[in-house]
């Protein structure tokens, strides 16, 4: 019995190591067939840029920032919620700290890691950038501690809960990772280049510089009134360097050619999916110095651009605050189905009566205007501002105010313009070519736009809130910091008051409640707002 | 090892084994040489003996000496000392042993090298037939049901005579007239009959369900003792499932064994299936039992294209939502299989029964066997046809007085017609929802917008809140002028009578060298929708062949060819690709006329644009694209699969078996897509990222290698006796798809392939590819001991080693024991045998582990796949699970099999309880953390509940039976942790936040339904008025009121039911039998989005009661007046009875709407969904044997007419809604939308035997 005994051991044990032996081609089997385990700096770079791209929130922009920037107004309050892209805006930003980290720990793992300065100096102005606008969506958030979840262990777990920052931090941290972007950037030959990967800027770094600083100077003023101990030095240094205005630069997304199949998709989602998109009559108002439904009193050349008449050629604005009165609106303007066929049926098909003026068609179907992120006529702004408050080490100077003003609305008129001629599918009243400065000099003398010491601020801030016109986040951002000192109607203001004006910042996504519920709470203390202020608010 | 004696002969041995084992194990071949010797072979066996009245245990002894085979019996078989007397000179032991033990009334069988003996029991009265001349006898044996028993021993009492009945249950012998005839088959009473005045005699046997000598295959398919096994293990014969010709395997275990919970889903015949047994154990991933088919190991998740698999995207987070991961039901793997080819399904239930299946089985496991032929008389060919007529006939009960129309019904008692442009009164349009009607009259001022989307949000294209339709001459959408009438069943066009036949043919023999069966099966449906049907060939082969003495075969093989043309949609809610269930239920008013049909495609094969653009349902243009895609567009699903199994056993030494086993599943499903281009040239598609032609492939090779040695040992210690086996194991499963899609423009028209395209943009045409392997190996080791044959021990130990796991963790280890105690046969009973003559006692406890889905444990980058950055590479959002480990099931079982009164009523009792942890999750993590969801293991569920089945002979005389079988079985589903901090986690939804969710929730059981709920004030509803400025202010008149919602999404139900069950009744009469099964479900809540949809919209009858008139006194805004105000009950927000009498649309549009972006109450279409069901009826007429002998040419016939899913006995439901009308057979069965009607069928099977 022994000796049968150990047989089935000895049997048992051939069996066990044959059986352990076929682990041997466990890891290529489950390695897996897409993806790749290592990244290249370019490649995280590239994915860093593509979490900049602008999805399904032109949606909300559509349906809610731009009644309450009152840059545009709809006919009718919208069937998407207020605020419901937050999640994806915070997406966005979170997602994309770990392709920062992890593009840090590839250039750690260099041996020559002095060449990534520009690459770093990059990533901060982008991080920084992003993490602006998110904030001021929301106000206070994670950061310091945010992103870090690559690093997660059962004894590390506490990397799945950041702690939330006040907005305040933020800012400084940004304006600190901004200043040193701009204190180190380099031309030396000897730099890692991105070349084309560099979807933003193709590696040009003078105007890497002048992003950074530009950014800065945004930021910096952004918090003046909150904070100018820290913004000071900031802007005093800011406007020692280069900014973009020097060569009337805009940074942002240019599918046209930074970018050359950037997806659109999204855009043209937000116009063809139940936008109510008018003309309000806020904007009007600071474009035509008449009422006159033909379009006579049109002086801003962007009117034709950023907008155009109803389905009768008509240039009626929709009431920014409209009453029982005002005649119900419907059409379909932005149906590219009927207007690529039959571009002047601003009715639709089935027809329904359009009686106001529309976003400008345009904007719904062309793959050429940029997604902005800042362009030089806000820095002319940004600039005049200072100088006509005189803040921030700057003595008061409306001269120079008024030159910064007029430099700034002759960089947006320019821009836009050229953005209309460079679109490759716009036809029907495309400018032929940029405004003589005949138009120009005429629209800065216009009443309504000319330079006014008395009156300089707001007009500032109107002529820069005209040329946020594609940034509605940042025209709101505008907005709130002045304390409403922006455009608004103030014909049946209560609508307005009573429709938007509660509205100063989104809630967090449903994500922080559930899943970071300790730091929510202690945040928000249960009570998680869209009414209340957030810091940089007035 | 022997260390004196011959270490040559052992390193020998120990060499001879071991090559053989590396043959095994690393050559790579399929077969391996294994096993234990047949029953056969042992009886064939020559031996000689000379004992003279010995003692039958000493004469048992020495036979076991001389031949190495032992006995097992328990002590009242044995029970007197007798004396007996064997002379034999190299005889066949069976036949020595039939001389044994015949005068005994012992009978035996062989399993492995054990001879079992049991007792005669005779059941019922000795049957008494006159006396008649000395004859041949020859009759048939059945069972009472009418299925025909082969193998049946028949004996003459008292003699050597004895043959046994073939295939067709036949049996001829010579006997002499007043002897007794004993009919007797392994798992049934024996039946004793005296020879009279017939010479055909026909026998019918009972089953002995639980008797102690039942044999039922466990685990690894050995074949084992029931009374011998610790846990419970319900055997269902083939026979059993075929009774009422199902659809499939799925639908015949409907009701049949306890805690088996069988769904399928809304859909037609062809849809896929959901088992689960002792519920859920996984939090997000597969909860179906483990499938084995011959020794291969199959899953049954719903087949979906581009190799996608609903388990692995739940695990990931993704395709959670209902209303699209499903949608066009492709079936799953038991639809395939044929049924009738199966000899016996063993339902293993949990990790206890299904240790020895390892990760794999933590489900628990149905054990299929196939059928493998068997010696016959006459040509041993057997012909089964069978047909159904499926009949669509529960329709949704629906209001017919009151068409399209949603505000309408606010603005006057006659609201009247919109009118065209001459004046005609026409049919009300879609687009009219969103014109002049569109305001809530009255409100003036509301910031919001006066519309009333704003305050119910959008309804379907069927809101019938219209004009009272009273045969109005009025202008339809076609042009034509026609009376405004109601339809009493406006969903009728769109289905029809469904049939399916199928014929099987099947060729069965045996010999010396063995048995095979062959058969073909071909099937062909026609489905109830238009446009859809499959057929299928099924090619079965089954054998058992005996190379040798020591070494035998088994081997199976199934093709299997499917080709279903047009799965239809079921309830997808694509603009132009609506499902039939979205569409009927959803977007058709009650004033539908069903002219699509005839218009969808103009005579030149062109796609009628009419149809789609003026089309009133048009809002979603879902009807205006159904008939065209219905009928033009066709997608075939193509699964070739070849299922093989081959087995072989060996008799190394007498000590020592071995058994090698190895199967393939190997199959393809290929999807092919061709859509009629919409224009008469045939070139263009219409449009919006629809195709015109698409290719999908998927190759899938599952193998599995199995080894495994046994030495036994009778009288190992004394009274004990003992087996150790010890296996090796080997699982490799890999999938590969390839799909590629042409959008058009076609170069050549109506040519489909992917090439022919004369688009710029070429990119469109690149495949996508998706891919999935793992590989599990294991070992594992059974030690079996028994005491004195009332009890037993069963312990095993595994270790899996499984590919999907990190390497520091992909070994691990858990083990089972179970115990078994006959405790009618460990102690003296005295009288109580006369009632209670078997009575086992069951305790079993194992562990199960379990791997995770491919590739998850190794950090890779995902490309980006955004346009313009495809060069980009991004940290993953759901991060790898780098240090996982298995997640583990532990349960524990406990139970008792009873028999009373000579085992005519058995039942069997279990309860268990099964607790599962360490699972392993992709837990979502705040976003803000970098990540959305981070795999780890955590969370735990507990399983416990009880089962019971019933068997009863509840009436057995000469010409009329009765039998009873009942199964019932209760089930607790508790979550009992999940991630820390997380309290729940969403496992589908039905319209995300815009409708409800099912999420599993710690400390509920496993399935609750999340959405909103009242809000209640002192215990009543709190109801919000709404005044002009449009809100809850007080400002002016009250013009509607709806109830306030919960701020957020609560738990409003539960799915997991209280108790399901079956209860089946056999009648037999002469040749006539009648069976009728009902099952049953008690408990368990759903939300019926049908209902919500038919309330809001104005659909249900219940609608109508105060638009009849029944309501209170109600002015309109214009002025006319009509009784159809209501009172919402409840209180308003300040807590005083609400006294406003509003109009009655808000009751219904204002509180139900089945999609709504406005906060609405869920509450009110949550049911709890009981209901009892006639599941299947056959009448069988079985020709009786004298008439099918005279016939010369049939062995046997018989003919049933079958009815299936033929009326509810109850259901708690509303009008009519279809409680099995489920979206789906995901872990989502909580929501009901988009239902089909219930479908009943009708049918006859004819089963010849040639």
């Amino acid at each position: 019995m022994t000796i049968k005994r150990n047989h089935v051991l000895v049997l048992a044990s051939l069996l066990s190591i044959g059986a352990a032996s076929c682990t041997k081609d466990f890891k290529s089997i489950n390695t897996p067939w897409s993806g790749s385990p290592t990244a290249s700096v370019p490649q995280l770079y590239v994915a860093f840029v593509s979490n900049m791209a602008q999805g399904d929130q032109q949606v909300t922009y559509n349906s809610w920032t731009y009644p309450i920037t009152q840059q545009g107004v709809v006919y009718t309050k919208a069937d998407f919620a207020f605020g419901n892209d937050g999640s994806e805006l915070w997406g966005n930003f979170y997602h994309n700290l770990p392709n920062y980290e992890s593009m840090m720990s590839v250039i750690a793992a260099e041996p020559d890691t002095a060449i990534y300065t520009n690459v770093k100096a990059m990533m901060k102005v982008l991080r920084g950038y992003m993490a602006i606008k998110l904030s001021n969506f929301f106000g206070d958030m994670p950061y310091s501690a945010a992103g870090k979840s690559l690093y997660y262990t059962a004894s590390n777990d506490t990397v799945l809960t950041p702690v939330y920052d006040k907005q305040q931090a933020i800012y400084v941290s940004v304006l600190n990772d901004l200043q040193w972007a701009v204190d180190h950037f380099t031309t030396d030959a000897t730099q890692f280049s991105l070349g084309s990967n560099d979807l933003v800027l193709e590696n040009n770094i003078p105007q890497w510089i002048e992003f950074a600083n530009s950014l800065r100077l945004r930021i910096a003023l952004t918090m003046y009134d909150k904070d100018p101990t820290d913004a000071t030095p900031q802007i005093t240094d800011a406007l020692s360097k280069p900014l973009l205005d020097a060569d009337n630069t805009n940074v942002g997304l240019y599918p046209g050619t930074n970018i050359p199949n950037m997806d659109l998709q999204a855009r043209q989602y937000s116009f063809g999916t139940e936008c109510r998109l008018r003309m309000g009559t806020t904007m009007w108002n600071l474009m035509s110095s008449t009422n006159a439904q033909d379009g006579s009193g049109i002086f801003d050349p962007r009117c034709n651009i950023f907008f155009e008449p109803n389905n009768d050629t008509l240039w009626n604005p929709f009431p920014q605050n409209p009453s029982a009165s005002t005649p119900a609106e419907e059409g379909s303007p932005y149906d590219v189905g009927v207007r690529k066929t039959d571009w002047a049926n601003k009715d639709g098909n089935p027809p329904t009566p359009n009686l106001y003026a529309n976003f400008n068609y345009y904007w719904s179907v062309d793959v050429n205007i940029p997604e902005l992120f800042m362009t030089a006529a806000e820095v002319h702004f940004l600039k005049a501002e200072i100088n006509a408050r005189g803040i921030a080490g700057v003595a008061q100077n409306m001269t120079t105010a008024e030159t910064e003003y007029n430099a700034g609305i002759t960089a947006s008129v320019n821009f836009w313009t050229a953005q209309a001629i460079g679109s490759a599918i716009w036809v029907v009243n495309k400018p032929s070519g940029p405004p003589s400065q005949t138009t120009i000099n005429n629209m800065l003398n216009n009443p309504i736009v000319k330079f006014n010491a008395a009156t300089a601020l707001q007009q500032i801030y109107a002529q820069e809130w005209i040329d946020l016109f594609r940034q509605p986040w940042d025209a709101w951002t505008l907005m709130r910091r002045t304390g409403d000192q922006t455009p608004m109607d103030a014909n049946n203001a209560a609508f307005y008051t009573q429709t938007y004006g509660g509205y100063n910042r989104y809630q967090y996504p449903n994500s922080e409640q559930t899943y970071n519920k300790n730091n929510w709470l202690a945040e928000t203390g249960g009570t998680d707002l869209t009414s209340a202020k957030i810091w940089i608010a007035k | 090892m022997n260390k004196n004696g011959k270490p040559k002969q052992a390193v020998l041995f120990i060499m001879r084994v071991s090559i053989l084992q590396l043959f095994l194990l690393f050559s790579c071949v399929t077969y391996t040489f294994a096993g234990v010797v047949t029953g056969q072979e042992i009886l064939d066996k020559k031996i000689s003996l000379n004992l003279a009245s010995k003692d039958i245990r000493t004469v048992l002894k020495t036979i076991s000496a001389s031949t190495d085979i032992h006995f097992t019996y328990s002590s009242d078989v044995l029970q007197s000392r007798s004396k007996v007397t064997v002379v034999a000179n190299q005889e066949r032991l069976g036949d020595v042993l039939e001389k044994i033990f015949q005068p005994l009334q012992i009978s035996f069988e062989v399993i492995g090298r054990q001879v079992v003996l049991k007792k005669e029991h005779i059941s019922g009265a000795v049957l008494s037939l006159a006396e008649a001349p000395v004859n041949t006898i020859t009759g048939t044996v059945t069972t009472p049901e009418g299925q025909l028993l082969a193998a049946v021993s028949v004996t003459v009492a008292g003699t050597t005579r004895g043959t046994t009945t073939d295939e067709k249950g036949k049996f001829r012998i010579e006997a002499n007239p007043g002897e007794t005839l004993v009919f007797s088959s392994i798992g049934y009473t024996i039946v004793r009959v005296r020879i009279g005045g017939s010479d055909v005699i026909d026998v019918s046997l009972a089953k002995a369900e639980n008797a102690m000598s039942e044999v039922v295959v466990t685990a690894l398919g050995i074949k084992r003792e029931a009374r011998s096994l610790g846990y419970s293990n319900q055997q269902i014969s083939g026979a059993d499932i075929t009774k009422a010709a199902p659809a499939d395997i799925s639908q015949g275990l409907m009701g049949k064994a306890a805690g088996l919970n069988v769904t399928e889903p809304n859909g037609v015949e062809g849809s896929s299936s959901r088992i689960v047994i002792r519920g859920n154990t996984s939090l997000l991933g597969n909860n179906q039992p483990l499938i084995v088919v011959d020794g291969v190991m199959i899953d049954n998740d719903p087949i979906l294209p581009q190799g996608a698999n609903i388990t692995t995207q739940n695990l990931l987070g993704q395709n959670t939502d209902l209303s699209s991961n499903q949608n066009i039901d492709y079936g799953s793997f038991l639809n395939t299989l044929n049924p009738d080819d199966i000899e016996t399904f063993n339902i293993l239930k949990g990790p206890t029964a299904a240790a020895l299946y390892g990760a794999r089985g933590a489900n628990g496991v149905l054990l299929i066997t196939t059928k493998k032929g068997s010696k016959q008389r006459g040509l041993g060919l057997n012909y089964n046809f069978a047909v159904r007529w499926n009949d669509p006939y529960r329709f949704m009960k629906l209001q017919d007085e009151y068409g399209m129309g949603m505000a309408d019904a606010l603005y006057s008692a006659d609201p009247g017609f919109y009118k065209t442009s001459s004046g005609q009164d026409r049919e009300t349009s879609s687009n009219d929802f969103y014109g002049a009607r569109s305001v809530i009259p009255g409100v003036t001022s509301a910031p919001q917008g006066p519309n009333w989307w704003n305050y119910i949000g959008f309804p379907g294209d069927g809101a019938s809140w219209g004009e009272k339709m009273k045969g109005q001459q009025i202008l339809w959408w076609d042009g034509t002028e026609r009376p405004y009438t109601g339809n009493p069943n406006i969903f009728k066009s769109f289905y029809k009578m469904g049939r399916t036949l199928s014929h099987n043919v099947s060729f069965s023999g045996g010999g010396d060298a063995g048995t095979v069966r062959v058969s073909y099966t071909r099937t062909d449906n026609d489905a109830i929708t238009y446009n859809s049907n499959f057929h299928q060939n099924v090619f079965n082969i089954g054998s058992s062949i005996n190379v040798s003495q020591k070494v035998k075969v088994e081997a199976t093989a199934s093709y299997i060819n499917l080709v279903r043309l047009n799965a239809p949609n079921l309830y997808g809610e694509a603009a132009n690709s609506s499902g039939v269930g979205y569409i009927t239920d959803y977007h058709l008013p009650m004033d539908y006329k069903p002219l699509e049909r005839a218009l969808a495609i103009n005579p030149d094969g062109s796609q009628n644009s009419t149809v789609i653009n003026s089309n009133p349902v048009q809002d979603n243009p879902a009807m205006g694209y159904y008939w065209w895609n219905t009928l033009a567009n066709n997608t075939t699903f193509t699964q070739n699969q070849l299922l093989g199994s081959i087995k072989l056993t060996a008799d190394i030494l007498p000590w020592l078996n071995v058994t090698g086993h190895t199967g393939v599943d190997h199959y393809t499903n290929q999807f092919e897509t061709k859509n009629r281009p919409v224009d008469a040239a045939g070139l263009n598609a219409s449009g919006g990222g629809a195709i015109l032609y698409s290719n999908d492939l998927s190759t899938v090779n599952i193998t599995n290698l199995d080894a495994m040695i046994t030495a036994h040992k009778k009288e190992l210690f004394k009274d004990i006796d003992a087996s150790f086996s010890a296996g090796a194991s080997y699982y490799h499963n890999k999938l590969y798809d390839i799909a590629a899609s042409n959008p058009g423009p076609f170069n050549e028209p109506f040519t489909y392939n992917i090439t022919n395209f004369a688009g710029t943009n070429q990119a469109l045409l690149n495949p996508t590819e998706y891919r999935q392997e793992s590989e599990i190996s294991s070992t594992y080791g059974i030690l079996n001991l028994s005491y004195k044959n009332y009890l037993f021990l069963e312990a095993s130990g595994r270790n899996d080693w499984s590919s999907t796991l990190p390497q520091s963790k992909w070994s691990f280890f858990y083990p089972s024991a179970n115990l078994s105690f006959v405790f009618t046969e460990a102690f003296d009973m005295g009288a109580v045998k006369n009632w209670l003559n078997y009575g086992k006692l069951r305790l079993a406890e194992a562990e199960s582990a379990n791997g995770y889905i491919p590739y998850q444990t190794q950090f890779t980058y995902s490309p980006v796949t955004t346009a313009g950055y495809t060069t980009g590479l991004s940290v993953p959002t759901t991060l790898p699970s780098l240090n996982i480990q298995p997640q583990r099931a532990r349960s524990f079982e406990t139970g008792v099999d009873l028999g009373f009164f000579n085992s005519r009523v058995n039942v069997n009792f279990t309860y268990y309880n099964i607790y599962s942890d360490h699972q392993i999750l992709p837990v979502n993590i705040a976003s803000s953390s970098g990540a959305e969801r981070l795999t780890i293991n955590t969370g735990a569920l507990r399983n416990s509940g009880i089962e019971f089945i019933i068997n009863a002979n509840v009436l057995r005389n000469k010409n009329f039976t009765w039998d009873i079988t009942v199964n019932g079985a209760h089930n607790s589903n508790k979550v009992v942790a999940l991630s820390p901090g997380v309290d729940q986690i969403p496992v589908g939804s039905w319209f995300g936040s815009d409708g409800v969710s099912a999420n599993v929730h710690v400390g509920d059981q496993y399935g609750s339904i999340y959405g909103y709920d009242y809000m209640y004030k002192g215990g009543q509803k709190v109801v919000n008025l709404l005044y002009a400025d449009g809100f809850n202010t007080g400002n002016g008149p009250v013009l509607g009121a709806q109830y306030a919602t919960t701020s957020s999404l609560v738990k409003i139900g539960n799915a997991t039911p209280t108790i399901t069950g079956g209860i089946g009744n056999t009648f037999g009469y002469k040749a006539f039998s009648l069976y009728v099964l009902t099952d049953f479900h008690i408990g368990g809540q759903i939300w019926s989005g049908d209902y919500a949809t038919i309330m809001g919209q104005g659909e249900a009858p219940e609608t109508t009661h105060e638009r009849d008139g029944h309501g209170l006194p109600f002015t309109f805004p214009d002025g006319t007046s009509a009784n159809v105000g209501v009172i919402l009950a409840g209180v308003t927000p300040d807590g005083k009875p609400n006294t406003a009498v509003v109009n009655s649309w808000w009751k219904y549009a204002g509180n139900y709407q089945s999609w709504d972006n406005v906060p609405i109450v869920r509450t009110n279409s949550i049911f709890t969904n009981s209901w009892g069901k006639m599941r299947e009826v056959a009448l069988t007429y079985r020709l009786p044997g004298a008439i099918t002998k005279a016939t010369g040419i049939f062995q046997s016939l018989s003919v049933s007419l079958i009815g299936r899913d033929l009326f509810y006995l109850f259901t708690n439901l509303p009008d009519r809604l279809n409680p099995e009308g489920l979206t789906g057979t995901t872990n989502t069965q909580s929501t009901q939308f988009g239902e089909l009607p219930g479908t009943r069928s009708f049918g006859l099977t004819v089963k010849a035997g040639f």
